[in-house]
């Protein structure tokens, strides 16, 4: 009998030592991307924007990667969506690539903010790798440096003479040509995203987060983005890439729709 | 002692038995399934419907349906008509410009009626999850039940007049009376009770498995071909917004089936008044004029180009593109050169661009006896 009792003490103490090495259950996010045009919901196929260099513009779709989507916290440690390299298709025709949910367990735990690279990185960017569409719709072509487009945005500006001209905003690897064909060189014109934010996450739970693409930015945040300069595509023209990826990194806000409770 | 009625009831029990045991003892269907392989560098996701997985047995009998001139429910001479009277596989699996009956390749049902549009070819459409015809009226996913897959496009081919002009119940009974077919029926669906339903299954299993991707730029993709500094030309041309900016719509090295099979106002026209685009399908005002971007395999016998066919070559084609779109409301994004008329193609251009064009010629393909006419149909 007293050996019973002693059992019973030594179980009780165990117990909540036992609760203590229990690793917390994780949490979980949900992104939920936006498309925007100062602020308002894009409307496509009307023009009805106008940019900062003054070209009234139209937008028909946008397609484009994000990748390495992570949450950040404060000592810059990095806690993946996913287990993989974390790629995202988004296509503004396509309602369900606007949601991304995390694909793995979520530490909870105070992020100070959201990370990602827009497009693909070098390592990530192999010809073949998607072979199913919309993603093998991407690809960029190996004369150009191969891989996939990082993001295709595509519309209609108004030229000064009125006539309506049709644009590629395609971003992807670009080129420096020593002649207009031969590429002697590609530039990595992906580009990685840090958005700061103040998420705690719980056990359990879910918290949704919004993801803004403004793609007014695109245009705008760094250098006036001219149509009439730079005309209808640049995918062969680095210099205008150049300048819409500097803008680009301007273009995403993170606005937290639900925080855990 | 056993009296009369109980040795009676005894036996009509074992018969009733032995017959329930000889109906469970029919042996399961289980046809052969097929193997279509992929090849390097196309998808891996197959538009194949769960109900109608592709099976030997429903190939080998979808391709006497397929070429048999009774699919229109007649016998007459003069009133035989198959999928193969226009789908005609040296010819791409299109009845070709040159046809003897469908004068520059412009064809017309056993009514005389002319078809709505010109034929597309039947090639690779296992790898099309986004509308058949040339404005997708048939597409998986339709809220139409009846116009979802290759399936429907068979039952339509049968009924339209302008094309078989034929009714369903008269081609299965045809068929049901014709020996050899309802046995083969029997193989592929375990009934040899032939239905229309089964001759659509049938007949969409084999169009599944008509698969070119043995062109000479197949074999270069796979480091088995070298493309002449023509060709070569040509396929830089074809791969870049400077050049002829083909690959945005219509694949290439990294979309191996050469179309996305997405729609697309391509500027033929700067007034538009088509009744069978795919506005007409979608109701989106936006798609008014655009039509499929049509894959490019064995393109030289694509003629005569276009939802309406209006060029009949592929001569006229590169000039188009190069010198003649017209700018239209709805005219496509990735039409970006529309206002200089075209890519300026230079001749040289133009002739490295139909070089490369000529690499997607798969004559492996066009020859492949498992998709020609068979010597004997099942009844003969």
């Amino acid at each position: 009998m007293n050996k019973t009792i002693l059992c019973f003490f030594c179980f009780l103490f165990l117990l909540p030592s036992c609760r203590k090495n229990q690793p917390e259950k994780p949490a979980s996010i949900q992104l939920t991307i936006r498309h925007s045009v100062e602020g308002n919901l894009l409307v496509v196929d009307t023009m009805r924007y106008v940019n900062a260099a003054g070209n009234p513009f139209l937008i028909t779709e946008i397609q484009w990667f994000l990748s390495h989507l992570a949450l950040q916290k404060s000592d810059g440690s990095l806690e993946p969506l996913a287990d993989d390299e974390g790629i995202y298709y988004l296509d503004t025709d396509l309602s369900d690539t606007w949601t991304i949910h995390s694909s793995r367990p979520i530490n909870p735990g105070v992020y100070t903010g959201l990370k990602f690279v827009f497009g693909l990185n070098q390592t990530d960017n192999t010809s073949g790798r998607f072979v199913n569409p919309p993603e093998s719709f991407m690809f960029w072509p190996e004369q150009l440096g191969g891989g996939y487009h990082y993001m295709k945005l595509n519309g209609k500006w108004r030229r000064p003479d009125g006539l309506i001209a049709p644009f590629n905003f395609h971003l992807g690897i670009g080129q420096v040509y020593d002649s207009i064909t031969d590429a002697v060189r590609f530039v990595q014109n992906y580009f990685e995203v840090e958005l700061p934010c103040n998420l705690q996450l719980k056990p359990e739970k879910q918290t949704s987060v919004e993801l803004e693409m403004k793609v007014e930015q695109w245009f705008s945040a760094r250098h006036p983005y001219d149509f009439d300069f730079w005309g209808g595509h640049i995918m062969q023209n680095q210099a205008a890439m150049q300048q819409a990826c500097e803008n680009g990194k301007y273009a995403f806000a993170i606005h937290i729709l639900n925080a855990s409770e | 002692m056993m009296n009369k009625f109980t040795l009676i009831g005894l036996i009509l029990t074992g018969f009733w038995l032995t017959a329930c045991k000889t109906k469970d003892e029919l042996p399961p269907h289980r046809p052969t399934p097929y193997e279509l392989k992929t090849p390097f560098g196309f998808p891996t996701k197959l538009n194949i419907p769960s109900d109608n997985p592709l099976t030997e047995e429903g190939v080998s009998l979808g391709r006497f349906l397929f070429y048999d001139g009774r699919l229109s429910g007649r016998t007459h001479p003069d009133s035989l008509m198959s999928c193969s009277t226009c789908h005609i596989q040296k010819n791409n699996f299109e009845p070709g410009v040159d046809h003897p009956v469908f004068t520059g390749g412009f064809v017309h049902g056993l009514s005389g009626q002319a078809t709505t549009h010109v034929v597309l070819p039947l090639v690779n459409l296992v790898w099309n999850h986004s509308g058949y015809g040339w404005n997708g009226f048939i597409y998986p996913g339709n809220p139409r039940p009846d116009l979802q897959n290759i399936e429907d496009f068979v039952r339509i081919a049968v009924i339209a007049p302008d094309e078989m002009n034929g009714d369903t119940l008269r081609v299965k009974r045809l068929f049901q009376s014709l020996k050899g077919y309802p046995e083969l029926f029997g193989k592929a669906f375990g009934s040899e009770t032939i239905t229309f339903k089964n001759i659509e299954r049938a007949i969409a299993q084999f169009v599944r498995t008509l698969v070119s991707a043995d062109a000479p730029f197949d074999r270069y993709l796979r480091g088995q071909y070298q493309l002449s500094p023509s060709e070569l030309n040509g396929y830089v041309l074809f791969m870049t917004e400077e050049g002829a900016d083909c690959f945005h719509c219509h694949g290439g090295g990294g979309n191996p089936l050469f179309t996305t099979h997405l729609f697309y106002n391509n500027g033929k026209d700067s007034l538009l008044s088509p009744q069978h685009d795919r506005f007409s399908v979608t109701g989106d005002p936006m798609q008014r004029g655009a039509y499929k971007a049509p894959g490019l395999r064995n393109v030289s016998l694509s003629g005569p180009y276009m939802h309406d066919g209006r060029f009949a070559t592929l001569d006229e084609v590169i000039d188009f593109y190069s010198h003649h779109v017209v700018s239209s409301e709805t005219i496509d994004p990735l039409m970006h050169h529309v206002l200089q008329g075209g890519v300026q193609l230079t001749p040289g251009q133009k002739a490295d661009l139909k070089a490369f064009l000529l690499c997607l010629h798969d004559t492996v393909f066009l020859n492949n006896p498992a998709h020609s006419r068979p010597e004997k149909f099942p009844d003969e």
